[in-house]
């Protein structure tokens, strides 16, 4: 596998041709006309229904102002969703884009081994299973009465957690279930991205007297630092929408609203309880939000990676 | 530098070693066995759920409901992929599922590659901002968008069609053009120059010389998305209703929370066992270039 | 045409806002289902010779668990279908839960392919009503499908721990018993699980003799009646008899026999036959005290949504055979209970539920107003602290009370 190592941005162009630029703007149309359709058009309708109170079917939504602000900012719901989406993102984010790192280091050597192949699969696995049917899996794993976690953990002489049905412990399945669906892909992200590393580049240093701790700051760090980017960027922007999809089918929000997170909370009003208005307006914040962290990250980003050889 | 495997004597250290096993050779024994027991402690934790899916699927009634969990069956049975073949439409919802995943993934892939190659070859203000303007459909979350793309695909009378699952869900594309455009911006700059010199316009070079260099990449994202149409959850469930026309993972989804329908787990898993084998296939086929194409993809 | 004896959801709501009716549910479902037959008979020469030279199709918007090729439901709707009275309708499910279903209708009806019948949970009647804002034309369908919480109990665990297995607890004291009885032998400190949810709590602030709102649809638990009623099933936690777990986890719990109690409704009694492997009990849900019950009902209604005068025709002709004795035989099976006619023999486990419906019934409650469904989340959310111990009965109820008022009109 040839890795092509040569200086990846393109010269900027000066002179393009018409014909050029027409082309080029022909193979951009679909995927705007897509995206503008399908993603920005909602996120302007919702710009649009945040000062309405609207359920959906009525003719005529009431104009509301900001009320549909000072609803949500009041509920105290929302206060817990907004510090749960605070808490799974602190505690998801390391553990998607650091853990995967340390287990990939530390079980480099066995990744080159023959047994490559079924270890990468297994390690994939996860990804394949659908939410429903993992929830099913995790909702029998963690049964305080008769699942193997507890089973485990009284074996072992401790005491059985009711995991789903308290809040701490509900977080915690939470973030262990949408870990375990997905932290296996970053694995072998790592896994691949350290590979590339040519073995004289290390040899070389080791044979310099270099330990495994200076080798790493000194070359596997800055060599894989795009790949570490790509997985922050990808992960702060997934996290939410994990986490969600994990809330949905294990706890519903519960026990009694503790684990919802934003998105959740989002969902609720929109689909429980037909508020329109009140879920435009918190899209649009979101929306709002997450413009201004990815674009702190890409400055960030820009400047501490290292790119080409 | 000594080729890999090549033995050679450092003066300097006093010890003969082989060239790439270096950090090989310092490895004790036993710190050895502690990999493989880490190793193979996270591989259980990772697939044990999928296990008991395993297990499960093939469990008797009797078996499945048991005060102590048993891992294996004892008496093995097909009969719960035999209940639920014949009390759901499973046949109808692999066939959709294959339909809608192929299909989004193909109109995917025709629109990301171009706009891929776009973004990686012609940096003019204008196509920066386009690509932030694409980058930016990855920020607005999921949820955002389903209501109002329903209302919509209603209104186009999309609602129980094809089209109506797949046009919108290939508008997120964002992800794979990311990664493409990475690629792409990795073929190196004298090729195209030659391309030029031959004549060649942009679409002639996207299709002689780039996809063939970009392979690896194009399996990968073909991968991921028919992973992501196969087990794709909220679109599908507004725009199908059930249960003929339904996706598997709708299907299984329906199945799984069925307020006061049954909790048929031996079924439940038999269908779940079969969901899984179509994109693990796909896996098992690509992964070669899965992991490689991906990471290759994000340097740079 | 089709003004009949039936009712407008809301007349009789406030007839019977929330709480007992006056006569049973059972019977206000009769005499609307007769009205709707008289009424049709009264019409149904003239409409038919019309009908038969035209097809009316109707769209029946169902529950996903509903819709099944083998669900009662659908084979009704078949059994229909080939009596050829020129009326075809067909079933689609809307979705898993009745949120879904409200809101995919919600959705087809403003773009205008609506479904003409929609299967509406008792607790969005009003919502459902106040969002479609079609006040006029909407009916209350004929055929109910009522259901109501019983226990469920293992009869081979009862045998094994010296208790008779015909005898179930009548009341939360003797259940208390039984369950010290049956965790003495076993290693699980509880023997009773059992929804949490706004439906299970409304049944012990009943049988107490609170109520969850009251005539004029105000919050009004924090009654004594209602405190002390969920003080019972408070008590049941912290003496150790009711396990407290996820809503999820009960049922398998309580299928693979590590829990010897389990109340749920009776609409899952065919689930819970089919998946327990020891002899099913099932007995009415346990009393207060000596306090006689006062159970809400749950379940649904097929609520006819059109405005279409040639639609609602026709969906009545489908009502009406839904509610003969033909009709309701087939979706018997369900496990929900027929309200419209005395000649179908319940299935084995349903008596108890039955004698439960003949004591009088009440609504299970209808929230009002436009953030009614938040209210009901509401509430649901403070039951489940109570029960779960996270705040104290008293504190739950108060407070509860409070946020509850604060989104009904």
């Amino acid at each position: 596998m040839a890795v092509m190592r040569t200086t990846p941005q393109p010269a900027p162009q000066s002179n393009v041709p018409t014909s050029r630029l027409v082309t080029a703007i022909a193979m951009l149309l679909p995927v705007l006309t897509l995206a503008l359709i399908f993603e920005y058009w909602p996120a302007v309708r919702s710009l649009y229904l945040m000062f309405f109170d609207w359920n959906l079917v009525s003719q005529d939504p009431e104009f509301v102002g900001f009320q549909n602000f000072r609803t949500i900012v009041n509920d105290s719901r929302f206060i817990t969703s907004i510090r749960n989406t605070v808490a799974y993102a602190a505690i998801l984010a390391p553990l998607q884009i650091v853990l995967p790192l340390g287990m990939a280091l530390v079980l480099r050597p066995l990744a080159t081994s023959r047994l490559s192949l079924a270890y990468r699969t297994l390690l994939f696995l996860p990804m394949v299973i659908s939410l429903p049917v993992a929830a099913v899996i995790w909702l029998w794993m963690l049964n305080p009465v008769n699942g193997v976690v507890n089973g485990t953990i009284e074996a072992l002489g401790g005491i059985g957690v009711n995991w789903l049905n308290e809040p701490r412990p509900a977080m915690a399945s939470v973030i262990v279930v949408a870990d375990w669906s997905s932290i296996g892909f970053n694995i072998l992200l790592y896994l691949t991205a350290l590979e590339g590393i040519p073995h004289d580049v290390r040899d070389a240093a080791r044979l310099d007297g270099a330990s495994e701790w200076a080798l790493f700051r000194g070359i596997e760090w800055p060599l894989i630092s795009p790949t570490f980017f790509f997985i922050v960027l990808t992960t702060v922007l997934f996290v939410n929408n994990e986490i969600f999809g994990v809330i949905n089918i294990l706890t519903h929000g519960g026990p009694y609203s503790s684990t919802s997170n934003v998105l959740y909370y989002l969902y609720e009003r929109g689909f429980r309880f037909f508020q329109a208005g009140e879920a435009s307006a918190l899209a649009i914040t979101l929306v709002g939000f997450f413009l201004i962290v990815t674009w702190i990250q890409f400055r960030v980003g820009e400047r501490k990676v290292h790119y080409g050889s | 530098m000594a080729a890999e495997g090549e033995v050679t004597f450092s003066p300097a250290t006093g010890h003969a070693s082989r060239t790439g096993t270096a950090e090989r050779q310092s490895t004790i024994p036993w710190s050895r066995l502690g990999l493989y027991a880490l190793a193979i402690g996270m591989v259980v934790l990772m697939t044990f759920p999928l296990l008991w899916m395993v297990s499960t699927a093939f469990k008797g009634p009797t078996e499945i409901f048991t005060s102590t969990p048993q891992l294996i069956p004892s008496a093995p049975t097909f009969e719960n992929f035999q209940v639920a073949f014949t009390t759901k439409p499973v046949g109808d919802w692999i066939l959709n599922s294959t339909i809608t995943a192929t299909l989004t993934t193909l109109l995917r892939l025709s629109i990301a590659v171009p706009a891929a190659y776009v973004f990686a070859r012609l940096l003019l203000p204008v196509t920066r901002l386009l690509l932030i303007v694409v980058i930016g459909t990855m920020i607005i979350p999921g949820v955002v968008t389903l209501v109002p793309n329903y209302l919509l695909v209603v209104r186009l009378g999309w609602i129980n069609t094809w089209l109506g699952v797949i046009v919108p869900m290939a508008a997120s594309s964002a992800f794979f053009i990311f990664l493409l455009r990475q690629h792409i911006m990795q073929i190196p700059t004298d090729l195209y120059d030659a391309a030029e010199l031959d004549g060649a316009g942009m679409v002639r070079t996207l299709w002689d010389i780039v996809i063939p260099l970009i392979r690896p990449g194009l399996v990968a994202v073909a991968a991921l998305s028919f992973l992501w149409g196969w087990n794709a959850y909220l679109w599908p469930l507004l725009v199908l209703p059930g249960p003929e026309s339904q996706t598997l993972a709708v299907g299984l989804g329906t199945y799984a929370s069925d307020p006061e329908g049954a909790q048929l787990w031996g079924p439940l898993m038999a269908v779940a066992l079969i969901s899984s084998l179509p994109p693990l296939l796909l896996f098992l086929v690509a992964q070669k270039h899965l992991a490689t194409a991906l990471t290759s993809g994000s340097k740079g | 045409m089709t003004t009949n004896g039936s009712e407008h959801a809301d007349d009789l709501v406030q007839r019977n806002p929330v709480g007992r009716h006056r006569f049973s549910r059972c019977t206000a479902l009769r005499a609307m289902a007769g009205g709707a037959v008289s009424g049709s008979l009264a019409f149904g020469a003239i409409p038919t010779i019309a009908r038969q030279s035209s097809f009316t199709e109707i769209e029946i918007a169902l529950l996903q668990v509903f819709s099944g090729p083998d669900h009662p439901a659908m084979r009704m709707i078949e059994a229909f279908n080939a009596q050829g009275a020129g009326v075809q309708v067909t079933g689609t499910s809307y979705g898993a839960n009745y949120e879904e279903v409200m809101q995919r209708a919600q959705a087809n009806i403003s773009a205008q392919i609506g479904p003409t019948i929609v299967v509406t949970g008792w607790k969005y009647a009003l919502f459902a009503d106040a969002a479609l804002n079609i006040v006029d034309l909407r009916e209350v369908g004929g055929e109910a499908a009522v259901s109501i919480p019983i226990l469920y109990y293992n009869r081979d665990l009862f045998t094994q721990a010296g208790l008779d297995p015909e005898v179930a607890p009548a009341n939360w004291e003797e259940v208390a018993e039984f369950a010290a009885t049956l965790t003495a032998g076993s290693e699980i400190d509880g023997a009773v699980v059992g929804e949490v949810n706004e439906w299970t709590a409304q049944s012990f602030i009943q049988n107490n003799g609170g109520r969850v709102l009251n005539d004029e649809g105000k919050a009004a638990f924090d009654s004594d009646a209602a405190v002390s009623g969920m003080a019972v099933w408070d008590a049941l936690r912290t003496d150790g008899h009711f396990l407290t777990m996820a809503n999820d986890q009960m049922r398998p719990a309580f299928l693979a026999g590590n829990v010897p109690m389990y109340f749920t409704s009776v609409a899952s009694l065919a689930a819970i036959s089919s998946g327990a492997g020891f002899e099913l009990g099932t007995a009415e849900f346990p009393a207060t005290g000596e306090m006689a019950k006062s159970m809400p009902s749950g379940g649904n209604f097929l609520g006819v949504y059109t405005q279409d005068a040639g639609q609602q025709e026709a969906a009545w002709a489908f009502l009406d055979f839904a509610s003969s004795t033909e009709g309701a035989t087939i979706w018997n099976e369900t496990g929900y209970l027929v309200a419209t006619t005395d000649e179908i023999p319940p299935l084995p486990g349903q008596e108890p539920a039955y004698v439960q419906m003949e004591a009088g019934l009440t609504n299970e409650t209808i929230w009002p107003g436009e953030r009614g469904l938040e209210a009901l989340s509401v509430f649901n959310d403070w039951m489940s602290r109570i029960v779960n111990g996270d705040v104290s009965v008293e504190d739950g109820m108060n407070d509860g009370n409070a946020a509850v008022a604060a989104l009904l009109p």
